[in-house]
């Protein structure tokens, strides 16, 4: 806001005045100088700033401000133009560099054993899992675990080749996010059971979470968190009589999965021989280090890991998702044999 | 002839003749800010330069406001007076390092958090000895909350240029500052290659290396999930009982293992060459004399020096007060450095 009090010299009339300010001047004109009162010159001041000196139009003027109103209009819509340009371009392309890559949501990771079993066999094996995988979307990950032997400290404990090959799945497939790992030696028996509604939906896997239960059964001093939420989860796992069962789990393909992979396949564990190997170093990772355990969900065995020939708890029964023949090649058992019965009874997937 | 109605204000008592004179005080100001315009722009940038930048100029005022990112945790009363008496000449190297972190960390508004690392007795030989470190970093990231990055530093350090600050030496080119392969660099001879790692991960831990492997004198961990795992795990019943014997640096050697043995570990951690936080001066790494990578070089105003073993046949105080008057002279003949880039 610009105040100026009016100079004497200026034309009265031209002042765009108010009414009472014209009538004061009126009024007062038989004075020297017009004096209107002090609230009339505010007023004056505020309701019309002083206009401008003159205002001159020559030709030469008007060629030149018309040329210059051209250039502005033309520069403007350059930028127009080009801003539009980005916008559309932007819009559609942008996240092309930082696209998230793509996947199946779900990944099946199978390890063949090809030096102790048929090849005749295996082909059954993953004829049941690609039938499952194909009904429900999900990838199949399939290597044979002597790939991994290198990496092993102990050849003969097979039980420590998953873990690099869980790594390896996970690293190949950076799109997905469950990664189920099931053992060579175990039957998806209900194929029309899917993993997400089933196990890792996260009101399904709260209501089956199992809280403030020891570690290691019977009575280990840990015992799982009673609070975590499901949906913090990232690490699931199911519990036998003895202690974990590493035949079947599932685990998210995140920062916390790299690390618990990494840390339970440490060379320090595998050469402190525990007598369950892995089982055993997994229980010791998850009473020692809280950031393993906080991450963990225990469920029920029967859930994705039943025993055929279990009891109680675990005991297979009609209708249950997979049957595990973990164990089974022990002199007392036979594997092909369990096997052939389970396969011929075994569900289709109903279209 | 002026009238008394000539002007807004009645001059006729003396609060309107003041009043006046301050109607005409900001036309006053505004025509001596326009005749001196260079010294108004002057003023409104040592002004923006106070509020704004992130280290201070000297003699200026700084205004620190926010809570700053970055925590130096100073590891002082190293066991304590406990195994060894704690003489004058100790506790001069003490007050001596406290007084330069905490000028330095006042000059950039950083925190400074100084723990005290004396004997503890769940810290005794055969449990977690030596391992003190990692519980004294978790604490500390539970003390500053809002803090990225912490800079770990042993006692017998010395900032050399106070005027640099972090962003500037380690973190405005990080990538360019930090290497993540062993190829070039390998003094320890880990295996240079393992399976399943990423080299596009996050760098959460910044280590130098000296002549005998990774070195914890003075190192930077960033607050994130991945270094709430390596807190976790670094230290580990079954990895001590197997080879607490052999690791002589304790949770150094074993962030080594860790680094041989497991991908994810080496997808967050960088390496930085040892001069630009970490110089060591001639007695430390004696065998390497002559190595332009570890010594401290003041004609290229090496950042930090650390006193490495000087508790171990060296003389900690000698070192501490040439080092202290060092710094001071070259301030004194590079007076003009903070005012540089």
């Amino acid at each position: 806001m610009h105040f100026s009090i009016p100079s004497r010299s200026a034309d009265q009339t031209t002042l765009p005045g108010s009414p009472s300010f014209k009538a004061k001047s009126r009024a007062s004109s038989h004075r020297t100088g017009y004096a209107p009162s002090f609230f009339a010159r505010l007023r004056s001041l505020i309701l019309h700033p002083a206009p401008p000196l003159q205002s001159s139009t020559t030709p030469e003027k008007k060629r030149q401000s018309t040329r210059r109103t051209t250039v502005s209009v033309l520069v403007i819509a350059v930028f127009a133009v080009v801003a539009i340009f980005f916008t559309i371009m932007y819009v559609l392309f942008a996240n092309i560099a930082t696209l998230d890559p793509i996947g199946p949501r779900v990944v099946l990771v199978l390890g063949l054993d090809n030096t102790k079993y048929k090849d005749d066999y295996l082909a059954k094996i993953v004829e049941n899992r690609k039938e499952y995988a194909d009904a429900h979307g999900y990838g199949l990950y399939v290597r044979y675990v002597s790939d991994f032997k290198n990496l092993v400290h102990d050849v003969t404990k097979q039980g420590w080749q998953k873990l690099p090959l869980m790594r390896s799945a996970m690293q190949a497939n950076p799109g997905s996010t469950y990664f189920w790992y099931l053992d060579q030696n175990a039957i998806i028996m209900n194929p029309n059971l899917d993993i997400e509604s089933h196990i890792t939906d996260v009101k399904r896997l709260n209501s089956l979470v199992l809280r403030d239960v020891p570690v290691v059964p019977p009575d280990s001093t840990i015992r799982t968190y009673r609070h975590v939420p499901a949906d913090r989860m990232k690490f699931i796992i199911a519990q036998d009589h003895e202690g974990f069962q590493t035949g079947s789990f599932i685990l998210k393909n995140e920062e916390y999965s790299w690390y618990v992979l990494d840390a339970w396949f440490d060379k320090l564990y595998q050469e402190y021989k525990f007598q369950k190997d892995e089982k055993g170093a997994l229980e010791h990772l998850a009473q020692w280090h809280p950031t393993v355990l906080s991450k963990m969900a225990i469920i029920p065995q029967r859930i994705f890991n039943a025993y055929p020939n279990g009891v109680g708890e675990s005991m297979y029964q009609d209708g249950d998702f997979v049957a595990s023949l973990s164990g089974c090649d022990t002199p007392e058992r036979s594997c092909l044999r369990e096997f052939e019965r389970l396969w011929d009874n075994r569900g289709r997937v109903v279209n | 002839m002026k009238d008394k109605d000539d002007y807004l204000f009645s001059p006729a008592s003396r609060t309107s003749r003041m009043l006046n004179r301050l109607r005409r005080l900001p036309t006053r100001l505004r025509q001596v800010l326009l005749r001196r315009r260079i010294l108004f722009v002057l003023l409104l940038v040592v002004l923006c330069y106070s509020i704004f930048a992130n280290s201070g100029v000297p003699f200026f005022p700084r205004f620190p406001w926010g809570s700053s990112k970055f925590v130096i945790i100073l590891a002082v009363n190293q066991g304590g007076g406990v195994m060894q008496w704690k003489g004058p000449k100790e506790w001069a190297v003490e007050r001596t390092s406290i007084a330069n972190k905490k000028a330095y960390a006042d000059r950039h508004g950083y925190h400074l958090a100084i723990q005290d690392m004396s004997i503890k007795k769940r810290y005794a030989h055969e449990w977690r000895e030596s391992w003190e470190k990692v519980d004294v970093i978790r604490q500390t990231m539970k003390q500053y909350p809002k803090a990225e990055w912490f800079w770990w530093l042993d006692l017998h350090t010395y900032i050399m240029e106070p005027s640099i600050s972090l962003e500037k030496q380690v973190f405005n080119r990080l990538d360019n500052n930090t290497y993540r392969s062993l190829i070039d660099y390998n003094p320890l001879n880990l295996p240079v290659e393992i399976p399943f790692v990423d080299s596009t991960h996050q760098i959460n831990l910044i280590v130098p290396q000296d002549c005998g492997g990774f070195n914890l004198g003075s190192f930077l961990i960033r607050r994130s999930e991945w270094t709430d795992f390596l807190l976790d795990i670094w230290w580990d019943p079954v990895f001590y009982e197997q080879r607490h014997m052999q690791w002589e640096h304790k949770e150094q050697d074993a962030l080594e293992h860790m680094y041989s043995n497991q991908a994810w570990i080496r997808s967050g951690t960088a390496f930085i060459p040892q001069r630009l936080i970490n110089s060591f001066p001639d007695g430390a790494c004696a065998e390497q004399r002559g190595d332009k990578r570890i010594f401290y070089n003041q004609d290229e105003h090496d950042f930090v020096v650390n006193m490495a073993g000087c508790e171990w046949g060296r003389d900690c105080y000698g070192e501490m007060e040439h080092f202290k008057k060092l710094s001071a002279a070259l301030q004194r003949k590079s007076w003009w450095r903070p005012f540089s880039k």
